[in-house]
């Protein structure tokens, strides 16, 4: 059994040469939308220190971003699906908009459910905001209009999106979605144009688009509200805690399949680029203070939840 | 700080030798990239990106200044020789650029577009500069309804522009607004006319659409034809008296210079359609403003043809910053990128940047002169020596210009259906060409018929289903009179030229 045992050892020991040397290239570091945006700015602010690390540990290569932009993420994360799980190609999921066929039982080309998580990055809790000139002060008035709610939003599979339609379905309030729109900038400012009536920033967002005072700061979906919104109310003060939990998690992931020695070298380059000082200091200044480093297990866990949450309400977005 | 003596120290950080280096070094790359079909500002402000990390802030901005400032100025180039518009906005350059290159008069149209450019560059800033503080109000009276409009008045400019092929020019863009139609929906997320291939998700894409139909069909063309582009002229004659000549011509037509600008600084702060439909506007107002008899020349080669449009795209440059530093939101791929530049060195684009931020800002717009100054003397000074390619024989330039552009169609997502794209798309550019159909209105299609759709989904959205909010709001009153105005000028040209030849026949 000993013997056994020992060339087993030996034959896992021989099997994973390649491993030990990892990385062995440069490694493409996919963002799944186009140059600009906040996965792209957060990517590529890591970027750098991830280089950083492996430097250190004697690895003399690049993380290259590769943006890939279409059909709302999805071409992006069927590319790393079938890229080669040796750790080389990795990527930056959004969820839940990644997670749109998992959560609606539709083919999306990919298995959100297959991939090999690394690492949690950040998370981002929504804000609830009207335009301060306008009629709208408190979320008694949104829900006592007497028509549907017109809400800006960029598309059906934007997280924002799917956050409204949970939170206006929870309290039976009627939503008419204006599409098209191409960020969460820009529907936050149809907003004060007088487009429609509210719009759902996460919270960093919130906190720039709300630095002049244009806005009417109702709700913060998070069991904690920012000390920033005084005066807003969260699912638990309205008596749906469960909103309190609707978030956009972002999180890196690698092919299915890939081992646990490679994921957990990513996760140590990831965790050092993340809580590297200068990246904390630029996510204070920006307002992206939500980075995090959760281990492989745990970021697996965080999105499956989010997921299955989200699934609850999968009539929302068929 | 009063704002004079932000503007000084603004200069002397601009002075100091790594910051001239840096934005020398963006005008050599934005000069580079604008004149390769298919490598445009977006590419080379996307490559600059991870150099750009370790830099502060002020050079990093005053390198991506240099590039943003100097792509427009190389793009009327192509535009010129070969036909090929480096970007949308310099797609109506090619209508009187080219004919001008066929003639022997590169020289003189770069030299006029050059100038323009510069000229026109410096009258964009001076705009955003005014601009600072209302560009909230300006941002905040656009919506739906009005980008719904413009997009009309777009296409209606776009294919005025071309004349007595009106109706031709429409074919070609309702071809364009096909095109645009291929890929994934924003509304229903279903994936359009794919035909199960995962390249067209995200429908064609522009760069190696407009590679195909302009510079791969045009040297089908060449080849097929023999020869080289210019037919008369002597290559003697193309030095640089002839681009200092075309120099002096926007402040002799200096009235279509500040025009274009003028233009091109209002319309060009919206984001999307600006900078193309600018460009077209300014054209389209440049033919109505001749007199009559001149009229005719316009499409043959007339350099107002260069000058109205190229002073418009340049001033855009200016407008377009306004919707991009007030509200962070992009007017372009280009100032996406640059946005994300911005965020990546801690600066916060929105209401407040003009007050937190304001130093960096000023030396933005410092360089961005200067690197438009320092584009068009580059580019004036060697225009000379980029016009004769006109008289290279077509065995020689055709494979030559064929390589770059493939180059560029698949240097840009390293993708090699991109260049199968161009391949075909070259194709069907030489059989429009054929038939006599002007390809002008299909770079204009592609880039608006997307804009076209959403706003007019937006606006009975919000109108619930009533177009009647297009009379709500004064802005969209004033761009439906002017689409109105557009067609009534068409309607009396067409009916004047009539009769012209009806009494001529009698």
């Amino acid at each position: 059994m000993r013997l056994f045992a020992a060339m087993l050892a030996l034959g896992v020991a021989f099997a994973t040469p390649a491993q030990a040397s990892f990385p062995e290239k440069n490694i493409e570091f996919v963002i799944p939308y186009g140059p600009g945006g906040g996965f792209d700015t957060l990517t590529r602010k890591m970027i750098p220190f991830m280089e950083e690390y492996f430097a250190k540990k004697g690895a003399d290569i690049s993380v290259v971003p590769v943006n890939m932009p279409g059909a709302g993420g999805a071409k992006a994360a069927t590319y790393t699906t079938r890229a080669k799980p040796d750790g080389h190609t990795i990527q930056i999921f959004n969820i839940p908009g990644h997670g749109v066929s998992y959560i609606t039982g539709s083919d999306g080309g990919f298995d959100i459910t297959r991939m090999t998580w690394i690492t949690q990055v950040g998370v981002d809790t929504y804000v609830l905001m009207t335009s301060a000139s306008g009629p709208f002060k408190t979320l008694d008035n949104l829900i006592n209009v007497n028509r549907d709610l017109k809400i800006p939003e960029i598309g059906p599979s934007a997280t924002s999106s799917m956050a409204n339609s949970i939170v206006w379905s929870t309290l039976n309030k009627g939503a008419d979605f204006i599409y098209g729109y191409k960020s969460s900038q820009e529907y936050a400012t149809a907003v004060l144009r007088g487009d429609g009536d509210l719009t759902m920033a996460v919270l960093g967002s919130a906190k720039r688009y709300n630095k002049a005072g244009d806005y009417n700061v109702i709700a913060h979906f998070s069991e904690q509200i920012d000390p920033e919104f005084p005066g807003a109310l969260n699912g638990a003060a309205i008596g749906h805690p469960d909103l309190d939990a609707v978030n956009l998690l972002r999180v890196v992931a690698g092919p299915p399949g890939m081992s646990p020695e490679i994921t957990n070298e990513l996760h140590a380059a990831l965790k050092y680029a993340v809580e590297h000082p200068e990246l904390q200091k630029w996510a204070v200044e920006t307002q992206n203070n939500a980075v995090s480093s959760a281990t492989p297990a745990a970021a697996d866990a965080t999105v499956m939840r989010a997921l299955n949450l989200y699934k609850q309400f999968s009539h929302l977005f068929k | 700080m009063d704002t004079l003596a932000i503007i000084a120290t603004a200069w002397s950080d601009l002075l100091q030798p790594w910051s001239m280096f840096y934005l020398i070094l963006g005008v050599v790359i934005g000069l580079v990239f604008g004149v390769l079909p298919g490598l445009g500002g977006t590419t080379a402000l996307a490559l600059l990106i991870p150099f750009s990390i370790g830099m502060t802030a002020s050079d990093a901005i005053i390198l991506m200044a240099g590039v943003m400032a100097s792509t427009p100025t190389s793009g009327a180039v192509t535009a010129i020789l070969l036909n090929t518009p480096g970007t949308a906005p310099n797609a109506a350059t090619t209508l009187d650029g080219y004919p001008l290159a066929k003639q022997g008069k590169a020289g003189l149209a770069i030299g006029a577009a050059s100038m323009a450019s510069g000229v026109g560059g410096i009258l964009g800033i001076i705009f955003l500069i005014a601009m600072i503080p209302i560009t909230r109000e300006i941002v905040l009276m656009f919506g739906p309804p009005e980008f719904f409009l413009l997009t009309i008045l777009g296409l209606i400019s776009v294919s005025l522009s071309t004349g007595a092929k009106f109706l031709k020019s429409l074919v070609v863009g309702a071809f364009g607004v096909i095109v645009s139609c291929v890929g994934y929906h924003f509304v229903t997320g279903e994936i359009r006319f794919s035909g199960g291939l995962d390249y067209l998700w995200d429908g064609f894409k522009l760069v190696p659409a407009m590679i195909g139909f302009f510079a791969v069909s045009e040297m089908i063309n060449l080849w097929a034809k023999g020869g080289s582009i210019s037919e008369g002229g002597d290559m003697a004659k193309v030095n640089l008296k002839q681009v200092l000549q075309g120099c002096w011509l926007p402040f002799k037509h200096w009235s279509v210079t500040l025009r274009g600008s003028a233009i091109g600084t209002g319309v060009g702060a919206l984001p999307g359609v600006g900078g193309t439909v600018a460009a077209f506007m300014a054209y389209t107002l440049a033919v109505a403003s001749a007199k009559p008899a001149d009229r005719e020349s316009f499409g043959q080669g007339n350099i107002i043809g260069v000058i109205a449009p190229e002073a418009s795209n340049n001033a855009k440059e200016g407008g377009a910053l306004v919707p991009t530093l007030a509200f962070g939101i992009p007017g372009s791929a280009e100032m996406a990128v640059f946005l994300s530049v911005l965020v990546l060195h801690g600066m916060v684009p929105g209401p407040t940047i003009m007050t937190e931020s304001i130093d960096i800002i000023w030396i933005l717009i410092l360089a961005t002169v200067v690197s438009g100054i320092l584009a068009s003397a580059i580019t004036i000074l060697t225009a000379s020596s980029m016009a004769k390619l006109t008289f290279v024989d077509s065995k020689t330039l055709v494979p030559v210009v064929l390589a770059f552009a493939l180059i560029g169609s698949y240097s840009l997502n390293n993708e090699f259906l991109d260049v199968v794209a161009a391949l075909g798309f070259g194709v069907i550019g030489f059989i429009f060409m054929r038939l006599g159909f002007p390809r002008i209105s299909f770079p204009l299609a592609l880039v608006l018929a997307p804009i076209m759709e959403t706003s007019y989904y937006q606006t009975m959205k919000i109108g619930d289903g009533s177009l009647g909010i297009l009379f709500d709001r004064t802005p969209s009153i004033v761009i439906f009179a002017c689409i109105i105005g557009c067609l009534l000028y068409f309607l009396k040209g067409f009916v004047f030229d009539r009769n012209v030849a009806s009494s001529a026949n009698a």
